[in-house]
């Protein structure tokens, strides 16, 4: 939920909509006492005042770390040639021009990224296995910013630590974050429903 | 030969460090972390090739393919001009065998007898989007489990004796093989003769990166195929291939598949 925008605020703590760390998950679940300054990057971008510019308690009332979340009903695709395959919600078929038409998702589009159609949010078991964030940029220019952590049934994936790809083409133009993992987060159950929330 | 990349600060955390790499119409990043410059080097191969894949039926192209660092065949996207001069040659011998305009991203191009079993030069012709349906693979006399083919196929064209080989393409292979780079794309082929006579080398084919066909090339004592700077002169390698006897084990010539997107 979002820090009340009237009342205390404080940075760290365990008080549900007063507490920074806790908005923001940050130190031990349920104690949310790590050490945290209102410089740092995620209080800034919680704040929306990052960069140089000053940050205050301020800031951060009516702020939500949760930029976007999405509750994926997870759908399987075995693995084929030149098509997306695995576990999630995403676009398989010939190219990327189609919507989504393994498993589902709600709303299926990126609050960060001025609500972008996302082609898929899943569990790829081609290669070594990888998670993917997918959005369908065509020929938007979309940079690596906007959001800091993807959180997929508890399992964080940080922006900065993927690997960013963007593809300019009027048809099947695709901007996409992923993260080499043997583990599924998806988990391997058809139906299951996974909530992912990005902030 | 490395790939040259620009470092870039993170958008939002200036502790973090990308190599940043634009090749034609992909943009990558990759965080570089305390990563050794072979490793970077490793994760942009891999996100070219990732890239190259989600982007295989987007735009066309052009596979200068290498064996033994010399290229044996060059196919074409049938929506260039290249491959439509190709395909008037094949319409002319072989009318209307196929539907050759039934898109712009199937490939055609022409090969020579530089491996088996191929004996003459010829026109290939790969159709993709369908499996082989049942009468063509009769009409070769050879059947294949529905669920093990792959959405394309390849039809090899012999301009001097006007024979047609039928190239299979498929998950698993039952039979023997010897040690190959495996990842779980891989995928083989088989070559299948008019007379209903089948090609005793089978093709396998993998998604790697070239240090793990190099290093894979070097312990079995095969030639690695491509030249020193080829890798990172085309758009990517998007595919290698292995050919091997299916009855001595033989390993047979390893091919690369070096991509340049045209028209970016």
């Amino acid at each position: 939920m979002a820090l009340q925008s009237s009342g205390y605020i404080r940075l760290a703590g365990n008080d549900t909509g007063r507490s920074v760390a806790k908005e923001l998950d940050l130190g031990t679940s349920g104690v949310h006492t790590p050490t945290i300054s209102l410089g740092q990057n995620n209080v800034r971008a919680l704040a929306q005042r990052t960069g140089s510019v000053s940050v205050g308690l301020g800031h951060l009332r009516g702020k939500s770390a949760s930029l976007d979340t999405q509750t994926v009903t997870v759908g399987y695709r075995a693995a084929q040639l030149y098509v997306n395959s695995g576990y999630g919600s995403f676009t398989s078929g010939l190219g990327t021009t189609g919507n989504r038409d393994i498993g589902s998702m709600s709303d299926g589009t990126f609050n960060p990224k001025s609500n972008m159609y996302i082609r898929g949010l899943w569990y790829s078991t081609s290669g070594s296995g990888m998670v993917i964030f997918s959005l369908r940029s065509l020929t938007t220019t979309v940079a690596n910013s906007g959001w800091t952590t993807m959180n997929v049934a508890g399992v964080n994936f940080t922006r900065s630590s993927a690997t960013f790809s963007n593809i300019d083409n009027a048809s099947i133009g695709a901007t996409n974050w992923s993260w080499t993992t043997s583990s599924n987060p998806f988990g391997t159950t058809v139906n299951a429903t996974k909530v992912v929330t990005f902030t | 030969m490395n790939r040259e990349y620009v470092d870039k600060t993170d958008l939002e955390d200036s502790a973090v460090t990308h190599a940043a790499l634009t090749r034609g119409s992909t943009y990558i990043e990759v965080p570089k972390g305390s990563s050794s410059e072979e490793e970077i080097q490793l994760l942009l191969d891999n996100a070219l090739l990732q890239a190259a894949l989600d982007n295989f039926h987007g735009s066309q192209s052009r596979d200068d393919v290498y064996c033994d660092k010399v290229i044996v065949r060059q196919d074409y996207s049938t929506g260039l001009p290249e491959a439509q001069a190709l395909i008037q040659e094949l319409q002319a011998v072989f009318p209307d065998y196929e539907d050759w305009d039934r898109h712009n991203h199937n490939i055609v191009g022409r090969y020579t007898a530089y491996r088996e079993p191929y004996s003459n030069s010829g026109i290939s012709f790969y159709n993709f989007g369908e499996k082989p349906s049942e009468s063509l693979l009769l009409s070769f006399n050879t059947s294949y489990l529905n669920s093990n083919l792959l959405e394309w196929y390849g039809l090899k064209f012999d301009l001097d004796s006007e024979q047609v080989m039928l190239k299979v393409v498929f998950r698993n292979y039952e039979g023997e093989t010897p040690e190959l780079p495996t990842n779980p794309r891989n995928f083989y082929a088989a070559i299948h003769n008019q007379d209903g006579t089948e090609s005793e080398w089978v093709d396998f084919y993998a998604y790697a990166t070239p240090k793990l066909i190099r290093e894979f090339c070097a312990e079995k004592g095969l030639s690695y195929p491509l030249p020193p700077t080829t890798h990172t002169d085309c758009a990517v390698v998007w595919c290698w291939g292995f050919v091997f006897n299916k009855n001595t084990l033989e390993y047979g010539p390893v091919k690369a598949y070096a991509r340049y997107n045209i028209g970016e």
